[in-house]
């Protein structure tokens, strides 16, 4: 918590004018400042100072109220909110037709490992996407966190290729721009991507560390315990593993054009 | 036995060991590997994010020059590639928008690709093309009182379930039965180790690791054995963090090659034990340490 | 049969009709009428307003009398419609019905024309070749095949007991089969019913030993029938009576035998406890088993595989000798005149669905085992218990196993749900366990049915909507420990949880029987792509199927609970008595027939006929068609290399002269 404790404002609001503190409309604008808990938490100066008062009075009582942390947020969605022709374009995608008969049974994230880390379900995401919500797909962390383990595909009673949808979000949430630019997932994809449309393979080391460069350096340095295992087992490779053919290679994908005609991935 | 050899990005880099281990062994069993030429990256998960057609055509030139090797089956050891190969035979298969890219930008380097050629995992070909019987025979030194925990992963048998159940998997188990093995009851065996989220959320994807290793010590396993190279470093190099963060859980994890390797007898530096983050403990009666 | 002809002449009387404005709207009918005036044979040429109607018809028969007209032709709406209609009105007139042709100009032209030209012109040449034809039609008897008033219904679950006594009541004789020992069939294991939480038992066992009361039921269980030939009204059925060795006359069911046998105790799993409990050989299904005999397995038994065995059964019978291994397998032939097949269902194998455990972890078991540990005459006697002997503190009870999943049977068994709920009743009453339903969507549409999951609810059953992804032995946090945990996301919550339970219920589906493909093949049925037998037409005909004289009912036309069996069972009956009590049906005469002099004998007709009519006579070496069972598809004609097959109303001749008068006006 990084909060200043700078007294009991409002309370003098009236009084020295001298002081900092004493200056009504500074004091309002004072008490209106945020504060930053963490990134989901946020308080006003006003509500710390509730807490604050609440702790001196409360002491641990049970029977005293408690200051619960509630943010007042107004969640309607409109008809506006929905982009149209979003679930249509999904379901273009080779494989992902079958989302049209999703029951909404669960089964997905009921077998998804990732799913008790994700803001919405799989199941949440198919529902999504059939009702056109593109913007609330998009910025939600679950295509990011999906580890392509292909059980909820499986365990699909109507057999929705979930697993493509994934991909299929992941791509247009790319091409749009649609990722905070240091989240480790996306910048590692467009990092491998353009490894091997270069080189043609992977090398796994070069890949980790530019990908640490461009996202968290504090991660990077944090993992040298790893690091130095890697070299100590002689797994450490940093020469860039390529083709032979890399011309040939490049050529091949230059030709290949997602069949949709959206501007290509701005990488 | 003659197949076109696929090797991976993986097995060339942080997952040798997996090839250390499969090359003796297969020569062992007379089954001749030959790596195909100029192979490329197979995209695994991350070209599938950036762009389906690009993707398609990237797997595809693997395919095409498979092709062009002969009319041998292709095995690809690594299950992310295994699973990008065959993903792609289908979708070219289904998808006649996917084929046209594909054909197109084969053509413009010489190739074509027919679809003729099967993609197999090691697994596949070693219980139902070698047999286990050629495998027993081969076995000088049963690994008798180890008890292993099989491990498949997810891209191995799932989506498509080929050469094995989805759910409950056999190959691993009778092949490790095979070489003497004790095969521990391990229900957790296709189960996601974190994949690439152990890198980019570790606070995710480390916890499926730990999952694993806290089962298969709890199930009185000795041994993990693998089948694929990204899994074998999440639960062999990760276990100090995990160790800090959620508690103890420590135990080995090998490709279940070098088991093999190790019951006919070849020496672990061969096999590239030495790579492990977490040393296998010695096998049980034998006086030489790993 | 009233030809009227005047030397030998063809006199053909025409209409059309304007339906209101259906037809004249776009036709214009007066023009046409006055075209086909002008054709040779036309005697009478009339545009009316609307022919089916009472004047309209007496219209024809007026001029039929008046300008002895032999050939009518209408043209107005679908044969489907009034082809009935007109040619009843033809016969009234004094005509042979069959001298009869109708036009649709209203589906055909009026209704998918858009230009008054065209539509005029079309309706022009249809009515033009219609003439043609008409000259050519012959004089046609229909054909009245008699229905033999014996009724065979075939299975002894509640359906079949149900058409047995509806038929036996109404005065007919009914033979019942029933493969079993005894009849009753899945009811007899159930332990209540929904929604009324009646005993299954109580309410079946009264109409069981009714069945075996009746003077006219003939009730053969331990029977299948093997061979079906014949027609509606004529069907030569083969039963085979598979040996009890046990005389089901002299047996008085003491059960003194079952006590003697040689084997302590049961070995062999026991069909009516599925598998929970272990019989002997010598066995009785269950205690109200009807009929209440006792039954020897050939498969188990000593005496009947070796030979060798002391034969303490029959000591105990000593003075009713009712046991006997002479007993040989029998073959009876019955001649019934309408088949009613309720074979019923079975269950979906749950090993199918590893992720839930079925045959991997004891404490799993399937709502048919749960309702048998429930019932008193159970094998644990109505204790619910784990395989320990412990009783469950929790239970979870998973939905659609097996059903709605296209991985496995793509429909929903309709009485999971409701028989979930009823045994999660039953479970909060017998064990005051903790009972959570886990379900996609709860299907509680019969009368009473949405009460009754309001009393679920109101009796603290916990309702969690998710379809389980797995149920697991491995535990995550301590109150997992020695538990089942099932992973499920709560949908309406919004999170996944684990919830650990002692036992776990799958309700499987309802699947079709392993034999119904070889069973609707014997009685000549079809079946959907499901697998369930298929009926007649799914909303006017659930009871019929497309072979005449066979009806079918329960489960075997698709899942259902107790009520809709019986009344589909009451249907099946009374549409058998219909006929019976009509004494005859009446064929359409659009029957292929053989001209034997042209035949060569090649039997190229015979396998092509999709209803078997046609047959070889060995002696004449010709195929011959049974009329019976013709239904005038034309496949025989068509295929019939020597043109020998000709069929009634579809001549040649007819034919061609119908596309000459079409090409007429092009």
């Amino acid at each position: 918590m990084q909060a200043k404790k700078q007294g009991l404002c409002g309370r003098r609001a009236a009084s020295n004018s001298a002081f900092p503190w004493g200056d009504a409309q500074k004091m309002a604008g004072l008490c209106q400042r945020k504060v930053r808990l963490s990134a989901a938490h946020q308080l006003s100066l006003k509500e710390l100072r509730g807490i604050i008062i609440a702790w001196f009075r409360g002491g641990g009582h049970s029977q005293r109220p408690r200051h619960i942390m509630m943010r007042i947020e107004r969640r309607i969605k409109y008809e506006g909110d929905r982009v149209r022709g979003f679930a249509k374009e999904i379901m273009s995608v080779s494989g992902c037709e079958q989302l049209q008969s999703c029951i909404q049974c669960g089964t997905c994230s009921g077998t998804c490992p990732l799913s008790i880390y994700m803001d919405f379900s799989p199941r949440q995401v198919v529902a999504l996407v059939r009702a056109d919500f593109k913007n609330e797909v998009l910025r939600s962390h679950t295509v990011w966190l999906c580890a392509s383990c292909y059980a909820c595909t499986v365990e699909c009673p109507r057999q929705i290729r979930i697993t493509d949808i994934m991909y299929a979000l992941k791509q247009r949430a790319i091409q749009e721009g649609i990722y905070p630019k240091r989240f480790p997932i996306a910048v590692l994809a467009k990092e491998f991507y353009e490894m091997v449309r270069r080189q043609g393979r992977i090398t796994e080391m070069l890949l980790v560390m530019r990908l640490f460069l461009k996202t968290n350096w504090g991660a990077a340095l944090g993992s040298w315990r790893l690091g130095l295992g890697v070299i100590r087992t002689g797994r450490f490779g940093i020469r860039p593993e390529h083709i032979e053919r890399r011309a040939e290679l490049a050529a091949m994908l230059a030709t290949a054009n997602s069949g949709d005609g959206k501007p290509k991935e701005r990488v | 036995m003659k197949y076109s050899y696929f090797p991976g990005c993986s097995l060339k880099g942080l997952g040798r060991a997996y090839e250390e281990s499969l090359l003796p062994v297969m020569q062992h069993l007379g089954v001749e590997l030959v790596e195909l030429d100029d192979w490329n990256c197979c995209g695994a998960t991350a070209y599938m994010s950036v762009d389906e057609t690009k993707a398609a055509v990237l797997a595809a030139r693997n395919l095409a020059i498979a092709e062009k090797a002969g009319p041998h089956d292709l095995m690809a050891p690594c299950s992310a590639c295994y699973l990008v190969l065959n993903k792609t035979k289908h979708n070219i298969a289904d998808f006649p928008e996917i084929n046209a890219a594909v054909q197109r930008a084969l053509g413009n380097a010489n190739l074509t690709y027919s679809g003729n050629v099967p993609v197999r995992h090691p697994l596949d070909v070693l219980v139902h093309d070698v047999g286990l019987d050629a495998i027993k025979e081969k076995v000088v030194r049963p690994l008798k009182g180890l008890k292993v925990a099989p491990y498949y992963g997810c891209q191995t048998v799932r989506p498509y379930a080929t050469f094995d159940d989805a759910w409950n998997p056999t190959t691993m188990d009778r092949l490790l039965a095979t070489v003497g093995a004790e095969v521990v009851h391990f229900p957790l065996k296709t189960k996601c180790c974190g994949g690439s989220l152990t890198g980019t959320v570790p606070e995710a994807g480390l916890r499926l690791t730990y999952i694993l290793l806290k089962e298969a010590v709890r199930r009185g396993a000795d041994v993990i054995a693998t089948a694929c190279p990204l899994c074998q470093f999440n639960l062999d190099a990760y276990q100090d963090q995990i160790n800090r963060r959620w508690g103890p859980a420590r135990i080995a994890t090998v490709y279940f090659t070098q088991l093999m390797g190790l019951a006919f007898g070849l020496s672990p530096k061969q096999l590239g034990l030495k790579r492990n983050f977490v040393p296998m403990k010695p096998l049980p009666a034998e006086p030489a340490t790993v | 049969m009233n030809t009227n002809h005047r030397n030998g002449e063809v006199r053909i009387g025409f209409y059309i009709c304007h339906c209101g404005h259906n037809i004249a709207g776009m036709v214009d009918c007066p023009a046409v009428a006055h075209y086909i005036a002008k054709l040779p044979g036309v005697v009478v040429s009339r545009d009316y307003k609307y022919m089916c109607s009472d004047p309209g018809q007496e219209l024809i028969q007026q001029d039929i009398r008046e300008h002895q007209l032999n050939r009518v032709v209408v043209a107005s709406c679908s044969p489907l419609l009034h082809e009935h209609t007109f040619r009843n009105a033809v016969a009234a007139g004094g005509l042979n019905p069959f001298y009869f042709q109708m036009v649709n100009i209203r589906e055909h032209d009026s209704w998918v024309c858009t230009d008054r030209g065209e539509a005029t012109a079309k309706a022009k040449s249809l009515s033009h070749a219609a003439v043609c034809r008409v000259r050519f039609h012959r004089a046609l008897e229909t054909t009245r095949v008699p229905i033999h008033p014996d009724v065979l219904v075939v299975g002894g679950g509640i359906a079949g007991i149900h058409a047995a006594l509806t038929l036996g009541n109404a005065g007919k004789k009914v033979y019942l089969v029933e493969r079993d020992p005894s009849i009753g069939g899945h009811m007899a294991q159930f332990d209540k019913t929904f929604p009324t939480l009646d005993c299954a038992a109580c309410i079946l066992t009264p109409k069981m030993s009714a069945v075996r009361a009746h003077e006219n039921i003939t009730l053969w269980s331990y029977s299948e029938v093997v061979k079906v030939s014949g027609y509606v009204g004529n069907y030569t059925v083969t039963v085979k009576r598979k040996p009890r060795y046990v005389n089901e006359e002299l047996c008085v069911g003491c059960l003194e035998c079952i006590q003697a046998c040689i084997y302590k105790e049961g070995k062999f799993p026991d069909e009516f406890n599925v598998g929970l409990s272990k019989r002997k050989p010598i066995y009785i299904p269950f205690p109200q088993a009807v009929p209440p005999v006792v039954v020897i397995d050939p498969e188990r038994c000593l005496q009947v595989r070796t030979g060798k065995c002391k034969k303490t059964c029959l000591e105990a019978c000593a003075d009713r000798k009712a046991i006997d291994f002479t007993q040989k397998e029998e073959l009876v032939e019955i001649k019934v005149g309408n088949i009613i097949v309720a074979t019923g269902f079975k269950l979906f194998d749950a090993k199918r669905i590893p992720q839930y455990g079925y045959g991997l972890y004891p404490n799993v078991v399937t709502a048919i085992e749960l309702e048998r540990l429930v019932n008193s005459s159970g094998p644990t006697a109505g204790e619910i218990v784990l395989r320990d002997g412990r009783p469950p503190k929790s239970v979870g009870m998973i939905l659609c196993v097996g059903s709605r999943d296209m991985k496995t049977n793509r429909w929903c068994s309709r009485t999971c749900c409701m028989h979930s709920m009823k045994l999660a009743q039953l479970v909060r009453e017998h064990t005051d366990a903790d009972v959570t339903v886990f379900y996609m969507d709860i299907r509680a549409p019969g009368k009473g049915c949405e009460e009754f999951y309001d009393k679920s609810l109101k009796e603290g059953i916990q309702f969690v909507r998710g379809r389980v992804a797995e149920v697991t032995d491995w535990a995550l946090a301590p109150e997992e420990e020695g538990k089942l945990v099932i992973r499920v996301e709560d949908t309406l919550a919004g999170f996944v949880r684990r919830i650990p339970v002692d036992m776990i219920v799958l309700a499987t589906g309802m699947e079709p029987q392993a034999d119904a493909q070889e069973v609707r093949r014997l009685f000549n049925m079809s079946c959907g792509t499901e697998g369930w037998f298929l009926e007649k037409h799914p909303k006017l005909a659930p009871v019929s199927t497309f072979t005449d004289g066979v009806f079918i009912a329960g489960c075997c036309q698709g899942p259902k609970d107790i009520p809709d069996s019986i009344a589909q069972s009451g249907a099946a009956a009374a549409e058998a008595m219909a006929l019976i009590d009509k004494g005859y049906i009446e064929q359409e005469p659009n029957t292929a027939y053989i001209v034997e002099a042209d035949c060569s004998g090649c039997k190229s007709c015979i396998p092509l006929c999709p209803y078997t009519a046609i047959s070889f006579d060995d002696a004449k070496q010709k195929a011959q068609i049974n009329e019976a069972l013709c239904k005038g598809c034309g496949t025989c004609v068509a295929a019939c290399p020597s043109a020998s097959i000709r069929q009634n109303l579809f001549e040649d001749e007819e034919i061609f002269s119908e596309i000459e008068g079409v090409l007429a006006y092009v």
